[in-house]
């Protein structure tokens, strides 16, 4: 079942030319996507792709041109859906700083909570489970601006699934971090896709993060250019090169080495694998 | 002699009130003319206060920085001096750009030197061809370009001064591959032309494998190596446990070691690897 | 630094101060400072200020941080004592040129410092054990009255409570910015003053230009998370009144009961 569907989507940006005359800078053209529910999906791309766009329309924050944009049934462009949208839908962005609330950690996680004017005492409590979910039950009462990056940026999550949304889209969250935020973060949206069954939208420049996904999707110029596993996606190496974008070290070195006449039948996508492939080759 | 040393650096955080904390201690490091060195440590390892003390933001709590043999806080009327000789450029251009024009951007610098127009207009030029600005840009608002141009025009206002000692802090941070590749490169060619000591501060291994011939490594406010490139990434194990990542294909080669295989480790780049696999390959 | 300056801090703690209702804290807090301006000679401030230190010793709150946050007001503390030293009335004690300070004149210095020391720590007290959420809650509480003339009690509350989550924030990236223009050569330390306030202009863009950012992707931010005023919201913190909130404001209605008996019985100074 889709969580998310567009449809023939559309979308421009409204700018200005040089004679402060109105133009339109086309984004998307003709989008199909469909998130499949309980999907963990990673959406790749250079910077001006289009990538950060789709998340923006995913909530109705922006509304397709032409085309439609259904979650769960709801279309973005019902205004009086919106809420019940954006509570189905949640987002988080790249700058931790820039989306938290309250200046004490409990109480920005309650923001969205008490925004759908859910009771004090089920507020408490989806706020205490969230927090544990995310592993920063310790620091509720603490300062978000004593933090680290990627304990913002879980703080941020936390507030999200208090929401208890179905799917969560997460607009390169750790572009910001260093790698053991990172890690943190995506260790955390791994385990509430595996264990809570909530849908994962990763948009990310970051190939390691791409590859712990059920699908990845490459984007270009506003359309979709590769789309399948990391398996299958990352087996074109070349096309992904030549989109601007990184291949794991492990893929790149096997790839050299198959053109090198050595054969390999899998895709190597991190050290693990790449290890187990180079000693079996060593050793036979 | 040693360009720069810091000799028993130790700084504090809000000295006399209860949040009292110790930002770096007991840091003795050296560097060397021409030398291109990389300083990786996660967030709050100590790595940007020991950067600020080269070029005399800070002024150390005890210990010595010295510049070419000199006492950089002998004679505190000239400060500015170093701040001139040790180019800083900070993480987030977002943080320093402010002019009309990127020209005047770029001459910010110059101008604080005191230097007479010909002379300004040259470096502005000159530096804004080492990181590939284009003269058509000179006139346009720095706020109009792109995350990556922003980022090479902050590292040109740096380089205008001409600094005997480049350091970036960050370069790279939140750009994707193709803009991180090019201001890798543009660092590199750089280093080559003019010769000058280049302190590259990063969390990515990656990055710094590609470029520095010497690492620094600052954990809890002090240094925990301070090494070549190989030497320091064959402490993997430690590096992670310090919140930090060896490049994937060295971590490959390390597993290959410690499954008895007599393989190089020193191995950075998927060149060395491929190379490496076929030597292996061809002794067997 | 900025960062040195304590007055409008918050100190955790797990004190009896801490835990009252936000409501009565600020409550009070108006109601002794009102009794302040109340004393008329000094055994009423003697009785006010020996409360207000109570009420300190019950915070927990060691006696050196309140003091350092006078600190900063030293200078205005003296000067306000020091011109009201010359406005005394009867026999002078020491006398030049056209200035003489009368006994009158040292007892008004003095009774004014203390007045306004305790009129800091009083007010710092509230800050220091109250969480700016917690104040700023507590204020759109105490204002709900006010929504009956369309004021809009629930966006000033909301204004004040991101403000109040951005100024470490924004404390934190005017020393980034300074750091960064200072790196290429930016002079903030010498010259004239208006030398110094252009050398602002490298620091206030780049902070406009960010605050403006952030406020845009709050705003976005905010609007994901459901936010559309404060209509249909709930609040998860409730407020709620104890034991400890009763007898404080017991303890304080006795205090200005003994200044209001002092005043009539002993008169002005």
């Amino acid at each position: 079942m889709n969580i998310i569907e567009f449809n023939n989507v559309d979308f421009s940006y409204v700018s200005e030319d040089e004679n402060e005359k109105e133009i339109r800078i086309p984004v998307l053209k003709n989008l199909n996507l469909n998130i499949e529910k309980g999907s963990f999906t990673a959406i790749l791309g250079h910077n001006g792709s289009g990538k950060s766009t789709i998340a923006k329309l995913t909530n109705g924050i922006l509304v397709p041109d032409k085309g439609s944009v259904v979650v769960e049934g709801m279309s973005t462009s019902d205004e009086d859906k919106i809420f019940d949208i954006r509570a189905k839908v949640g987002m988080v962005f790249q700058n931790p700083d820039n989306q938290i609330v309250s200046s004490i950690v409990e109480e920005d996680v309650a923001f969205g909570c008490e925004n759908l004017g859910i009771p004090p005492e089920e507020c408490r409590k989806r706020v205490d489970d969230a927090l544990e979910t995310v592993g920063m039950s310790e620091f509720a009462l603490k300062s978000p601006s004593k933090l680290s990056g990627g304990q913002k940026q879980r703080v941020a999550v936390a507030g999200i699934i208090a929401m208890k949304p179905d799917c969560i889209v997460l607009d390169e969250p750790t572009a910001m971090l260093d790698p053991s935020g990172r890690r943190e973060v995506i260790q955390t949206i791994m385990r509430l896709n595996k264990e809570e069954g909530i849908t994962i939208v990763l948009i990310t420049h970051y190939m390691d993060e791409a590859v712990k996904a059920d699908r990845v999707i490459i984007f270009d110029g506003g359309e979709i250019k590769l789309d399948g596993t990391p398996k299958q996606v990352f087996a074109e190496s070349d096309k992904v090169k030549a989109l601007g974008l990184d291949i794991p070290q492990s893929t790149q070195l096997v790839e050299m080495m198959k053109k090198d006449g050595f054969s390999c039948d899998d895709v190597i996508l991190d050290a693990g694998e790449c290890a187990d492939y180079l000693e079996n080759m060593l050793r036979s | 002699m040693s360009q720069i040393v810091c000799e028993n650096l130790k700084y504090l955080y809000s000295v006399g009130t209860p949040f009292e904390s110790v930002a770096i201690d007991d840091v003795n490091i050296s560097i060397e003319k021409g030398e291109i060195v990389g300083v990786i440590g996660h967030t709050g390892s100590g790595k940007s206060t020991l950067i600020q003390h080269l070029n005399a933001l800070l002024e150390p709590y005890s210990g010595k920085v010295f510049l070419n043999g000199k006492d950089v806080w002998e004679n505190k009327s000239e400060i500015r001096s170093v701040r001139f000789a040790v180019g800083l450029c900070f993480q987030y251009p977002e943080y320093q750009i402010f002019e009309e024009t990127v020209f005047k951007e770029i001459s910010f610098g110059p101008k604080q030197m005191g230097l007479d127009e010909k002379e300004i207009e040259e470096r502005v030029y000159e530096s804004a061809d080492f990181v590939g600005i284009n003269k058509e840009l000179m006139n346009k608002s720095p706020f109009d370009l792109s995350g990556g141009q922003k980022r090479r025009v902050a590292i040109a206002s740096v380089i205008a001064m001409r600094p005997e000692v480049l350091v970036l802090d960050e370069p790279c941070a939140g750009l994707d591959p193709a803009g991180r590749e090019r201001i890798l490169s543009l660092i590199k060619s750089y280093q080559q032309k003019m010769g000058n000591t280049v302190i590259l501060v990063s969390h990515s291994m990656e990055d710094v494998a590609k470029l520095a011939q010497k690492v620094i490594v600052m954990n809890k406010g002090r240094v925990a190596f301070q090494s070549s490139v190989s030497e320091v990434f064959s402490h993997a194990r430690e590096l992670k446990e310090m919140g930090l990542n060896v490049p994937q294909i060295t971590e490959v080669f390390l597993k290959l070691k410690k499954r008895g295989i007599d393989c190089r480790t020193d191995i950075y780049t998927v060149e060395d690897a491929y190379n490496e696999i076929k030597r292996l390959k061809s002794l067997s | 630094m900025i960062s040195d300056i304590t007055i409008g801090q918050y100190f955790p703690g797990n004190s009896p101060i801490h835990k009252m209702d936000a409501r009565v804290k600020i409550v009070l807090t108006f109601a002794v400072i009102i009794t302040i301006f109340l004393c008329r000679n000094f055994a009423s401030l003697a009785l006010v200020t020996f409360s207000i230190f109570g009420f300190v010793a019950l915070s927990k709150i060691k006696i050196k941080t309140v003091l350092k946050g006078i600190k900063p007001l030293i200078f205005i503390i003296a000067v306000t004592a020091f011109i009201n030293l010359f406005y005394g009335t009867g026999e002078p004690v020491a006398e030049f040129w056209i200035f003489k300070i009368t006994k009158n004149g040292i007892m008004n210095a003095v009774f004014l410092a203390v007045r306004i020391i305790s009129l800091v720590v009083a007010s710092s007290l509230l800050t220091y054990t109250t969480t700016p959420t917690a104040l700023t809650y507590a204020i759109e509480r105490l204002l709900k009255p006010l929504t009956y003339l369309k004021v809009d009690v629930h966006t000033f509350a909301m204004t004040m409570t991101i403000a109040l989550r951005f100024i470490p924030t924004l404390v934190e990236e005017v020393e980034k910015i300074t750091a960064a223009q200072k790196s290429r050569g930016a002079d903030m330390e010498s010259g004239n003053l208006i030398k110094r306030v252009k050398a602002l202009v490298p620091v206030l863009i780049p902070l406009f230009v960010s605050s403006f950012r952030r406020a845009n992707e709050l705003a976005y931010a905010m609007e994901c998370r459901c936010y559309r005023g404060g209509e249909g919201r709930t609040k998860m913190k409730q407020l709620k009144m104890k034991t400890g909130d009763y007898f404080s404001i017991f303890v304080v209605v006795l205090m200005i009961a003994g200044v209001i008996l002092l005043n009539i019985f002993i008169g002005k100074i």
